[in-house]
Formats: structure tokens, C-alpha cells, sequence
């Protein structure tokens, strides 16, 4: 056989083991059992074009109304500039929870170990996880980049060409994010293991951060202005905002230009995607791309190999010290153990700053702008309702990752139904941080909340506030442990760290939002009445909430869980 | 946390901040008709071909009046509404009315009439079809306080 045809062939194969290796990823990770069935397959395909179809009437309606009332432009435009912050902002927030995914999918992952063992080389194993996440990355897209752009050119009443080029673009566009996250994870994995292993160096970074956050929004209160009425001030802010849009385009220049080969070049009063200007980005596009790629075979594979081919679980040097053992009930010993794991893998500490430190912070920074305003009673019961929206979807949203609390375990989480206790103690520990958390940061939201209203509502009526900001906590914590005990996905996180698409997790953050914002419509609809009368109201019905999703948790538990897999 | 649940609260927070300041603020029965009292036009932004959305600063002249100094692109333009579209030696007014909480801020482009350059008042844009020229503009109001900016551009 000549050089060449067993060149040709060895790239077949190659291509074949690389198809062989995404196929296998992403029938593990994505539940694609619906292609067997036609039924399944019109569902699937009805509710993408309908979630697609929403999006994007969304998005036309902001740039169509942006127009209408020239918010960004004296004239009936909306300018590029304004659409490059919006995607400049997703990509940045692509890298970083790229950056997050990678670390764990590429170097901390189980089913390292398994794929190393086929008969593929270790490039080919690291460009099928890099093109896996593309695929996450080009489906994200479809989800909201896409339908954005899609709302942007009917608004602009762009040409037909215009929606298929953008589908082209973004295929492209996709590899950015990616390739970006998986240099960036290269530190970011350094970093993330040496602040694991020096716990003080750990402290110490959460602590510096946590102060440079508190400056910052202390700052930002500083530069509110006494009187915030945007309909007055107007012609000042308008003009500011124009400043600002040029300056975002004299210091961004590249993903300006990356904005205008997606939407088109502006000549006279018309956009033109392929002219001299644009062309040469799309080239300089495709360099990037070919540049990062060299890049992340370099630098990223030699270290996915190195940690892939190391088992971490077992490679640790423990420093065990002996103590004491002292005899605790079942329940304290299972939170004790669940608080330090907590710590160790910073589910704890992160816990702890977004609802102790960030969430407060954000209350008053939202209070001192509703302050800077002239409101009537309308206003302020909007303020008020607005306030219990925000906490409640910055508490709740931290339970999203209690739908999958039992099914993080993976292999282990059989262990839970051996041990001598009742399901009920041992299930229930797992979530008991959460709540002894989540509670520190109600009471200390309720008294930022309460240092701005207890004259407007009264003492009372404030300490109410945070009794049914918590007990809607509860009843959502609650809720989504009981979704993980009733539909266990710990066989995906055998296999994996991470699962991308778990629908718990999806069903908790649409609970979510669900409940706070009928929490604000409640609040809005009782607020014209009596103000402690509404408050004694609301709290009820959180705490009968409350109490139903608690004992439904506990029913389930006693009934289901011993058969549940 | 699931990114999209990050932007959602953050375009919330955001957004409650807008919604009370349009619905919520204290309603100003009583509301005089407040005059322009000053217009003012320091810059204007190009269409050039390749470099839209550059601003020209106006320079003062011997006798006190703005002067903007723009190149003309080469090319064969009619006054067609296809060919305006297409024009890149467009140029739009950037002009300023005081006082900002003036009750009505609308002005009107004068400038004499032409067939070398059109000018759109709903746009406040002029789009030139030959150089080299020079052209007077007022920009003057429309709420009956009789103001007025005189301009002059040269394209070349």
C-alpha cells in the first residue's frame, strides 16, 4: 500500500474514532431518545421553533420600541454599537462559564479514565470534547444569540440573505467562546487546585474579593444622583449614552467589527454584509479560530492527558490527625459531614457570600436608586414588590442546584438507603446547610430591606417580609430535593462530573422564577389594601407553602425512595 | 448557577429599576410649555463608506459661524431614492436643543434648494451629490420661540 493510501486511510479512521467519540458524549449527555420516535421528534422540533418564535418576537419588540421612542438614536435607528454590548456581554459570560464547564469536563472529569481506554489517541479524545462543547455553545446560541440577531434584522428590515449568512456566522462564531474557555482553563485549573490545597490562600482571595465588592457598590451608590427621573433628564442622559456607546467603540474595536460581519456595514442609510470592510473580518475570523485551535492542541491537550491519565481520588496525600471521637446523633453527624464537604469543594463558602454578602449588597444598592425617585403610592408598593421579586429569585435560584443534591453522589448515592437511619434524617441533612444559610441571609437582607421601609410599612410588616421570603424558600428548597428523590439522575454523574441538560435542575429554576413572580403579583394585588393586613396575608399563605412541600418531601421519601434507582 | 438564570435576574434587577422610574414616579399636574431657549450643533456624524459614525467638530470662522469640512467619495449619484440610500457622502446634523426638559424640542433643516445636495428633515440628514461645495444651514425651531444655529459645511 503506497504512503499516501495509508495516510488517507489512518485519516478516515481517525475521523471515524473522532465521529465514534462525540456520538457516544453526546447520546450520554443530551437526551436524544426522542429521534426514535416520530411522535417525540414533531414535539421536540414544535417546542424548539416555539421557544425559538418567543425569543425572538421578544427581542423585536425591544429594538422595535428602542426606535419608536429613539432611546439610542435621535433618528428611527438602533445602533450597532448598542447590539455589540449585548454580545460582547454573552460572550464574556460564555468564556466564563465555559471556563468553569471546561476545567471540570476536560481535567476533573470521571470519564476520562473509561475513554482513554479506547482505541483512539488522546487527540482525538481531546478534540471530541472540545467539538461536544461546541455543540452546547452552538445550541445555547440557538437559544437566545441567534433569535437576538433574528429580532435585530426584522427590525431593521434587513434583507432575506441576512438570516441565512447569521446561521453561517454563528457557526463560526461558536468556536470562539470554546477555544477561549479551554486556553483560560489552563490557569483556571492551577488556580482552582492551589486554592483547594492552601486553604488559607483560598480565604484570603474570598475575603479580598468580598471587600473590593463592597467598595465597588459602595461607589456605585455614590455616583447615584439625588433625583432619578429619566423622562426629565433626559436630554443629558441621552447624550451620555452616546458617549459611551463611542467609547465602547474606540476600546472594543474587535468585537465591533465582529458585530458589524455579523449584521452588516452601514453606508448611506442601508446595512451591507459583503462589502470590502466586512469580508476581510470574516477572513480574520477564520484565522482566530485556526490560531486558538493550534493553540489549545499545544498548550491545553498536553495537560487534558496528563490530568486525565491521573487518578486523582486516589493519588491524595492525607494529613490525618487524630481526635476524639465523639458520639453525635445521626442527623448532626450527616450535616457535620455535609458542612465540610461543603467547605471543601466551596459549595459552602459560595453559598454563603451570594445570599449573606451579595444579596444584601444588592438590596440597598436597588434601594438607594428607588430612594433617588419621586414615587407616588403605586410607585412605592412597586418598590416593595420589586424587592421581594429580586430576593426571592436570588434565594431560590441558589436551590437549583438542590435538584440534583442526592444525584451528585453518583455511584455512592446507594449508600444513603444501607446506613441504620431513617431515609427521612439522612436525606434531609444533605439540604440542612442550605437552609441554615439561606436563612442568615434572609434575616440579613430583612434588615437592609427594613432600614429603608420600617417607616413606610412598619416594624411588623417587615419582619413579615422575610418570614415569607423564607418559608417560599423552603417550600422551593423542598421541592426541588423532591424532584431529585423521585427522578434520580445519579447514573449520569457516575459517568460524568457534570450533567449539561438535567431536567430537575430545569424544572427547579422554572419553578423559580414562577413562584417569585406570582410572589410579586400577590404582593402588588394585596398591597392596595391595608399594609399589615396584606403582609399577615402573604406570609400565611408562605408559610401553608411552605408546610405542604415539606411534608410532601417527607411523604415521598417514606413511600418512594426505597425503590427509586 | 445556570448562566441564563444569571442574565434573567440581572435584566430583572435592571429592569425594575426602569419600570418603577416610567410607572411609578409622582405625577406634575400643573406643566408649563416650556420654550427652547438655545440650539446648538458642535459636530455632525458621517456615512463615508468605511468609516460611518465618524464625528467632524466644528471649527469657528472668521465671521462666527461653524464650519464642518468633509471629503467627498468619488462616484455617480442622482437624487433616485435608491442612489440617496447607496450615497456614503451622507452626513447627519448632530444638534442639541436647550433647555433638556423643553416641552417641544422639534427643529426644522433650511437650507436653499439645490440639485447638489437633498435634505431630509425627518432624518436631519444631507446627502451631497457633488463636490467641491459649500452650503448654509439653519437649523431653526418648530415651537414658535423663533431660535436659530447657522452651519456651514464644505465638502470637498
Amino acid at each position: 500500500m503506497t504512503k499516501s493510501k495509508k495516510e488517507k486511510g489512518s485519516f478516515k479512521r481517525t475521523f471515524k474514532n473522532l465521529m465514534t467519540l462525540v456520538g457516544m458524549q453526546l447520546k450520554e449527555k443530551l437526551d436524544l431518545s426522542y429521534l426514535g420516535n416520530f411522535r417525540k421528534t414533531l414535539f421536540k422540533t414544535v417546542y424548539f421553533a416555539i421557544e425559538f418564535a418567543v425569543v425572538t418576537v421578544l427581542c423585536f419588540l425591544l429594538f422595535y420600541f428602542c426606535k419608536v421612542f429613539r432611546v439610542f438614536s435621535l433618528v428611527d435607528d438602533f445602533p450597532v454599537s448598542v447590539v455589540s454590548i449585548i454580545f460582547s456581554v454573552m460572550l464574556f459570560l460564555s468564556v466564563i462559564f465555559g471556563t468553569v464547564g471546561l476545567v471540570k469536563a476536560l481535567y476533573l472529569s470521571r470519564d476520562n479514565l473509561v475513554l482513554l481506554t479506547l482505541p483512539a489517541s488522546s487527540s482525538t479524545i481531546f478534540l471530541s470534547k472540545i467539538i461536544v462543547y461546541y455543540i452546547y455553545e452552538l445550541r445555547k446560541n440557538f437559544m437566545f444569540l441567534i433569535p437576538f440577531f433574528t429580532g435585530y434584522g426584522i427590525a431593521q428590515n434587513f434583507q432575506p440573505y441576512y438570516y441565512g449568512w447569521l446561521l453561517i456566522v454563528f457557526l463560526f462564531v461558536s468556536f470562539l467562546p470554546v477555544l477561549v474557555s479551554a486556553l483560560v482553563s489552563i490557569p483556571a485549573l492551577f488556580v482552582f487546585q492551589g486554592l483547594k490545597k492552601v486553604k488559607i490562600l483560598q480565604y484570603a482571595v474570598v475575603t479580598v474579593a468580598i471587600s473590593a465588592l463592597v467598595l465597588f457598590v459602595y461607589y456605585l451608590i455614590s455616583l447615584i444622583p439625588q433625583n432619578i427621573n429619566l423622562q426629565e433628564s433626559w436630554g443629558t442622559t441621552f447624550w451620555e449614552i452616546q458617549d459611551f456607546l463611542k467609547g465602547y467603540t474606540n476600546t472594543f474595536p474587535f468585537l465591533y467589527a465582529l458585530t458589524e460581519l455579523i449584521v452588516g456595514k452601514r453606508s448611506g442609510t442601508s446595512y451591507y454584509i459583503f462589502n470590502s470592510y466586512t469580508l476581510p473580518y470574516f477572513g480574520i475570523l477564520i484565522a482566530t479560530i485556526v490560531i486558538l485551535t493550534v493553540l489549545c492542541f499545544l498548550l491545553s491537550k498536553p495537560l487534558f492527558y496528563k490530568m486525565a491519565s491521573t487518578p486523582f481520588e486516589f493519588k491524595k496525600k492525607d494529613n490525618l490527625t487524630k481526635r476524639k471521637d465523639k458520639v453525635r446523633s445521626p442527623f448532626f453527624s450527616a450535616v457535620r459531614k455535609e458542612f465540610l464537604v461543603g467547605l471543601r469543594n466551596n459549595d459552602a463558602i459560595n453559598l454563603f457570600v451570594l445570599l449573606v454578602i451579595i444579596q444584601p449588597l444588592a438590596i440597598e444598592l436597588l434601594n438607594k436608586l428607588y430612594s433617588a425617585m419621586n414615587t407616588r403610592f403605586i410607585g412605592m408598593q412597586m418598590t416593595i414588590a420589586f424587592n421581594l421579586l429580586i430576593v426571592l429569585l436570588i434565594n431560590l435560584s441558589t436551590n437549583i442546584t438542590v435538584a440534583s443534591v442526592y444525584s451528585r453522589d453518583g455511584a455512592a448515592s446507594y449508600l444513603n438507603k444501607v446506613q441504620p437511619s431513617p431515609y427521612g434524617v439522612l436525606l434531609l441533612s444533605k439540604i440542612t446547610v442550605n437552609g441554615v444559610v439561606a436563612l442568615a441571609g434572609t434575616v440579613a437582607t430583612t434588615v437592609i430591606f427594613g432600614v429603608f421601609y420600617n417607616e413606610v410599612i412598619g416594624v411588623p410588616s417587615v419582619i413579615l417580609f422575610g418570614v415569607t421570603v423564607y418559608s417560599v424558600f423552603l417550600a422551593h428548597l423542598f421541592w426541588s430535593a423532591e424532584t431529585d428523590v423521585m427522578r434520580p439522575q445519579a447514573e449520569q454523574y457516575a459517568t460524568f462530573s457534570e450533567q449539561a441538560n438535567n431536567p430537575n435542575e430545569n424544572l427547579s429554576a422554572i419553578l423559580c422564577f414562577l413562584i417569585s413572580f406570582i410572589a410579586f403579583g400577590i404582593v402588588m394585588f394585596l398591597s392596595m389594601e391595608g399594609t399589615l393586613s396584606a403582609w399577615i396575608k402573604i406570609s400565611v399563605l408562605g408559610i401553608i407553602f411552605a408546610v405542604v412541600k415539606i411534608c410532601s418531601y417527607f411523604t415521598k421519601i417514606s413511600v418512594f425512595y426505597k425503590e427509586k434507582q | 448557577m445556570k448562566k441564563v438564570v444569571v442574565i434573567l435576574i440581572g435584566a430583572i434587577y435592571i429592569g425594575s429599576v426602569f419600570i418603577v422610574n416610567f410607572f411609578g414616579l409622582q405625577i406634575n399636574f400643573f406643566s408649563d410649555h416650556i420654550y427652547q431657549e438655545k440650539i446648538e450643533c458642535n459636530s455632525i456624524t458621517l456615512f463615508s463608506g468605511g468609516r460611518s459614525g465618524d464625528t467632524v467638530e466644528s471649527k469657528i470662522g472668521d465671521d462666527g459661524v461653524k464650519r464642518f469640512s468633509i471629503k467627498f467619495i468619488e462616484g455617480e449619484y442622482t437624487k433616485e431614492e435608491d442612489s440617496l440610500k447607496s450615497n456614503p457622502n451622507t452626513v447627519r446634523l448632530d444638534y442639541r436643543v436647550y433647555p433638556d426638559n423643553a416641552t417641544d424640542k422639534s427643529v426644522r433643516i433650511i437650507a436653499e434648494d439645490s440639485k447638489y445636495y437633498v435634505v431630509d428633515n425627518a432624518m436631519k440628514t444631507i446627502t451631497f451629490l457633488d463636490a467641491p461645495l459649500g452650503v448654509h444651514i439653519t437649523i431653526s425651531s418648530a415651537d414658535g420661540s423663533d431660535l436659530s444655529e447657522k452651519i456651514y459645511i464644505i465638502i470637498y
